[in-house]
Formats: structure tokens, C-alpha cells, sequence
């Protein structure tokens, strides 16, 4: 049972409690962080157990360097540096081109091909449910497809609200130029998913 | 962006409402974004595995541990050392016993040391850490060696990309503290927490794995096949730690064959010996079968075709029951890989043979669809239609299948036109599997946006 007072402390706080020796301030830090990192580098390296490993990865780094993180930065901002970083030198091996498919080819479960292709239906059989289905499967594909440099940006907003100036230290480049790579990645994302707006719209 | 976020401070959100109220342009592209806001919020968030976290928590109060094992002041541990060291020269000063006695010990770790070759590499099995379910491009690369069946092709010792040291062999470092190491091991199999960058030691821990320690073997603790989180949760509780301390291992061929291609070694003799070998082999073969697997897998993925055929081909013809998890993936990525060859009776072969042996399988629906559009690239209509009402029985996929079946509508009553029309004006038509008149070349399929693509 995680002490409930951990859950209003600060990251900073957290990992220094954590270096103290304080193993429950990790598990919050890790609960905090745990699933918008995971899909930050979910949806870079296309694959889950990748992912998972990488995942592993992070964690393990900032563990062992946990020493060395004496607050110079925010600790999102830390642990972000070193997801993305994992990231690219995980891409940089891994070099595979993405085929225009619909099996969404970023899991690699022993069972293969997921959910189905982009489907405009409009028939009147088709459940919602199955319809938001499609959506996320779609939405997955389409973000996986963003040029890198959108979608680490997006991710990091979107995924983790990570606030622009913030993302901008990050990856190294301008606030304005983070900002207009937002709005290229919402604008690439809404032309592939053109066909389920009137479904989203309806969800809001 | 700001004022997307409504992040923008209230006078200049206030300005740009009021702009937007007079640009229709902008505010256009605002409600553009903002729809498209609104779809990024259903963007999936799946959940790592729980092992995953569980690992992760493995690793933070390994560090905990090995960092209290740390003494106190380093001031007092240097005394503490020195005076033990002195203490223990000093014992020297008793004479000729503890001369006579030292050198015993070393004659009989010599005589250890250089107990025949043959005996150690029926024993060694390496400590090799190999997860079988994480092959791919960080999993296992060593493949059996003198196992029988022998493997189908020779054992790659060493990937030939640079890989993450997942086969990092922890057996050469037999002296560190054996809590910390099996928690971070439990955690990160394949890592040693001393290497701080651990991508640069991949080579290290592969030379490792090759040459590594020969000890006899310990117990087997890896799981072979299954669920990929069964495999690290069993990792996590690993028993019976070596004497070298690194319990994850999965008891693999002699160290020594490595370089060289694999010379058959004899099996223990002794039961126990023998039911562990046999084990170790199992695993060595399910891990076998995985690294083809996911081998394949990355050169479908990255365009590589001929490749995948020849490693998806290994996995579908394996009779181990480890491989038979995987065979359907392999056989739908070996049937699209022939696609991207754009060797459409391959393909076909492949599509039908999957959907004959493994009619649920989860893609079979998928497969349904690309077989269909492989008979139509042949030209067997007949076929295409039969595989796209099959396909169109799945509610969601029903309007693909539909659309697919106008489509071959329309490529037969182009043929009809074709083979109406008089004998020159004929000749000069396409071949009835070529690219169809203009209505069908406009309308690219849904699922294929290029020729060697696949789904």
C-alpha cells in the first residue's frame, strides 16, 4: 500500500526520496509516468515488446543515475530526454520501411495482423462500438506514420501534456517551431481520419 | 496553439475570438484544428505488460540493496581492508606450514583447472541469459549447437547488426554481489547494471556469451515458449543461483564451438544431467525458433522479402510444438512477403495454406481480403469473388470485401468489352490480368497504395 501522502510530492521530490531510499516514492513516480512513456515510445518503435523493453530501459537508467539528477531540470523533461534518445538510436538499428497497410504492423504477437482496414462504412449494420474501434486502430496507424519530428512533439503533448516550452528544451528546437510542428501533425492527422469526423464530433 | 490549448492569457484570446469572428479563413483552420483535437483524444493509451512494472520496481530496490551493501564510510572500509590485509601477510610470518599448505591449494586449482576439455563441454552450458520471447533483433542469437535435430541452418553466434546485449553473458563476472546482480538481472536479463552505456557492450557480451564461463550447468529457469510475460515473471523468480550468481540463463551448446560451425557434443551421462539437457535443448530450440521468427518479422517489415521468405519459410516447416504458436504469423507474412515479390502463386499457396490449417486465426479475415486481391492480380476472378464473400461474412470487413467485389465487377465487364470488341481494336487491349481501363486504375484499394506493397 503506497503511503498517500507521496501522491501530492513533487517528481523531484519523489526521486530524491527514492535515492534515500524510499522505494514507494519510486513506484509513485512510476505510476505517474509509467503509461505516457510507454506509449511515447510505443508508437516511435512500432512494436510492443520493443517498446516494453525500452521502457525497461528508461526506468533502469533513471534508477541507476538517480544519483546524478540533482534537479538542473524538470524531471519529465529528464526522463523524457532519455526516452527519446533510446528512441532514435533504437530507430537508427532497427531501419524498416512502414508499407501502406492496414495490419498496423507494430505489434508483433505471435497471432499478427490486428484490427482491420480503414473502413468508410457507412452501412447501417455497423455498431458504433466497432466504428471508435476502427478510429483508435486508425488514429494509432496515422500517428505511427507522422514525420518524427511531429510525432515526438505530438506525443509528448498529447500522451504526457507536457507543455510546449518544455518539449521545446527537449527535442532542442524554438517553442514556435514546436508549436508549428503541432499543427502540422493535427493537420496530417485530421486529413487520414477526414472520414471520422462526424464519429468523433458525435463523442464529444 | 495556445489559444487551442486555451493557454492563451485572456485579452489576446479575447483579440483572437474577435479576429476569428471577422477572417473566415482563420477561423476556418481553427475548427480544423480543433476537430482534429478531438480525434487525438481517442488515440489509444494501451498499458505495458504488468511484468513490465514489476521488472522496473525489481531493478529500483536492486539498486536500493546494492547501494546499502555499500559500506558505511569509505574511510573506515580502507581500514578495515588494510588491516585485514596486513593481518593476512602477516600470517605469513608462521613459516613453512602456511607455505606448504598455500601451495597444495594452488596445485589442486590447477588440477581443476585443467580437468579435460571434453567433460567441461558436456557440462557447459554458458551463462548465456537468452529470453526466448525476446528474440527479434535483441533476442537470442545463439542458436543450438550439437542439438539434435541439428538446427536447420547454421547457428548464428553473433547477429550481424549490433544488437541490444540481451545475450550478454553475466558468467565471466562470477564475484559481484549476487543479490543485486539476480534483482537487476531479474530485471534486465541481459544488462549489466556495470556497463552504464549498454548498447557498447553488445559486442562484449556476445564475445562473452561465445567464450564465456564453462560451468557445469545450472538449473534450467528460462521458459521456453509461452507468454512473453510468463517468461520474465519466471525470470524474476529464478532459483538456484550459480555459484557465479546469475540465475537467468537458459543452458545452451559448449562456448566453444561458437566461432567455428557447431561439432556435435555427447550428453552427460547421469539422469538429472540428462533431463536438464534435455530441457536446456527444448529451450534452445523454442529460442531457436522465436530469433527465425522474429528475424523474419523485422526484414518483411523493413522490405527485405527474399529474407523473410527464407526465415518465415524455416519457422512454418518446424515440427517442434514451440514453433507452433508462431507458424500462423509466419505463414501470413511469408504469404505477404511473396506478394511484395510480387510472386502472386507463391502467395496464394501461402494465403491458403494458412487459412486451411488455421481457419481462427485472428487474421484470417485480413488474409481472406489479400488473398483475394492476389487471385485478382492473376486474374482468377472466380476465386477473388469466392474469397471476398468469405471475407464479407465478418461485419467489419464487409464493406471492404463489397467494394473489392465492384471492383472485379468492373474488371469483367472491361474483359467483356475486350473480348467483344473486333480483333485489331482487341489487340491492342491490355492482357486481361494487366492493369485494367482508367475508372479501376483511378481507384486504388484501401488496404494496398503500391505494387510490391502489402496489407
Amino acid at each position: 500500500m503506497v503511503r498517500p501522502d507521496l501522491g501530492s510530492l513533487e517528481d523531484a521530490e519523489l526521486l530524491s526520496l527514492y535515492h534515500d531510499g524510499d522505494i514507494q516514492a519510486f513506484e509513485v513516480l512510476l505510476e505517474r509516468y509509467r503509461r505516457p512513456v510507454f506509449n511515447f515510445i510505443l508508437r516511435s518503435v512500432r512494436d510492443r515488446e520493443k517498446a516494453e523493453d525500452l521502457l525497461q530501459d528508461v526506468f533502469l537508467r533513471v534508477v541507476q543515475r538517480s544519483s546524478n539528477f540533482k534537479g538542473q531540470s524538470k524531471f519529465s523533461t529528464w526522463l523524457y530526454t532519455i526516452a527519446r534518445n533510446l528512441c532514435i538510436d533504437t530507430s537508427r538499428k532497427m531501419v524498416f520501411r512502414r508499407h501502406k497497410s492496414l495490419d498496423a504492423p507494430s505489434r508483433s504477437d505471435g497471432e499478427g495482423a490486428p484490427l482491420v482496414d480503414r473502413i468508410a462504412s457507412s452501412e447501417p449494420g455497423v455498431h458504433r462500438e466497432a466504428v471508435g474501434q476502427q478510429l483508435q486502430q486508425q488514429l494509432a496507424f496515422a500517428v505511427e506514420e507522422l514525420p518524427d519530428e511531429q510525432r515526438e512533439v505530438f506525443l509528448m503533448r498529447q500522451v504526457q501534456h507536457l507543455p510546449f516550452k518544455e518539449i521545446a528544451s527537449i527535442v532542442g528546437v524554438p517553442e514556435n517551431t514546436v508549436k508549428s510542428r503541432m499543427r502540422y501533425a493535427l493537420e496530417r492527422l485530421r486529413e487520414a481520419l477526414a472520414e471520422y469526423q462526424d464519429y468523433a464530433r458525435d463523442l464529444k | 496553439m495556445d489559444l487551442l490549448y486555451e493557454e492563451l492569457p485572456g485579452a489576446r484570446a479575447d483579440e483572437a475570438q474577435a479576429h476569428m469572428e471577422r477572417c473566415a479563413s482563420c477561423k476556418t483552420a481553427f475548427s480544423q484544428l480543433r476537430q482534429a483535437l478531438d480525434l487525438a483524444e481517442q488515440l489509444p493509451l494501451p498499458e505495458p505488460s504488468p511484468h513490465v512494472t514489476e521488472s522496473i520496481l525489481a531493478a529500483a530496490r536492486a539498486q536500493l540493496d546494492g547501494e546499502a551493501e555499500r559500506p558505511a564510510t569509505g574511510d573506515e572500509a580502507d581500514e578495515g581492508l588494510w588491516a585485514s590485509i596486513l593481518r593476512f601477510l602477516g600470517s605469513f610470518a608462521m613459516g613453512p606450514q602456511v607455505a606448504m599448505a598455500t601451495v597444495m591449494l594452488l596445485v589442486v586449482a590447477i588440477g581443476l583447472w585443467y580437468v579435460p576439455t571434453s567433460e567441461r563441454q558436456q557440462d557447459a552450458v554458458g551463462e548465456t541469459v537468452v529470453d526466448p520471447e525476446h528474440g527479434g533483433e535483441a533476442g537470442a542469437t545463439i542458436l543450438p549447437e550439437g542439438v539434435e535435430p541439428p538446427p536447420p541452418e547454421p547457428p548464428s553466434i553473433a547477429r550481424p547488426e549490433p544488437q541490444q546485449p540481451y545475450e550478454t553473458t553475466r558468467g565471466a563476472r562470477p564475484q559481484e554481489p549476487l543479490l543485486r546482480d539476480h534483482e537487476v538481472a531479474a530485471a534486465r536479463p541481459a544488462r549489466d547494471p556495470a556497463i552504464a552505456d549498454v548498447r557498447d557492450g553488445t559486442a562484449e557480451g556476445e564475445g562473452d556469451a561465445i567464450e564465456g564461463a564453462v560451468e557445469p550447468p545450472p538449473p534450467v529457469v528460462a521458459v521456453a515458449g509461452g507468454a512473453r510475460g510468463q517468461s520474465r515473471a519466471g525470470q524474476l523468480r529464478t532459483e538456484g543461483s550459480t555459484p557465479a550468481g546469475e540465475t537467468v540463463s537458459t543452458p545452451m551448446a559448449p562456448p566453444s564451438a561458437a566461432p567455428a560451425p557447431p561439432s556435435p557434443t555427447a550428453l552427460p551421462t547421469t539422469s538429472a544431467a540428462s533431463n536438464a539437457d534435455a530441457v536446456a535443448q527444448q529451450q534452445a530450440v523454442a529460442s531457436g525458433n522465436r530469433a527465425d521468427y522474429d528475424r523474419g518479422m523485422q526484414e518483411y517489415r523493413r522490405g527485405d522479402f527474399d529474407s523473410a521468405i527464407r526465415d518465415l519459410g524455416e519457422v512454418v516447416t518446424r515440427p517442434e510444438e514451440t514453433a507452433r504458436p508462431l507458424v500462423p504469423s509466419a505463414l501470413h507474412h511469408l504469404a505477404r512477403s511473396y506478394r511484395g515479390n510480387a510472386r502472386y502463386p507463391q502467395a496464394a499457396q501461402q494465403y491458403e495454406r494458412l487459412l486451411t490449417r488455421f481457419p481462427t486465426y485472428s487474421g484470417a479475415g485480413q488474409a481472406m481480403l489479400e488473398l483475394a486481391e492476389t487471385y485478382r492480380r492473376m486474374g482468377r476472378l472466380g476465386e477473388a469473388e469466392r474469397w471476398l464473400h468469405r471475407a464479407s461474412q465478418n461485419p467489419l470487413l464487409a464493406a471492404t470485401a463489397q467494394r473489392e467485389l465492384r471492383r472485379i465487377a468492373t474488371q469483367r465487364e472491361a474483359q467483356e468489352r475486350a473480348a467483344a470488341q473486333p480483333a485489331p481494336a482487341r489487340q491492342r487491349r491490355a492482357a486481361p490480368s494487366a492493369p485494367s481501363p482508367a475508372p479501376e486504375q483511378r481507384e486504388a484499394p484501401a488496404y494496398d497504395s503500391a505494387e510490391a506493397s502489402d496489407f
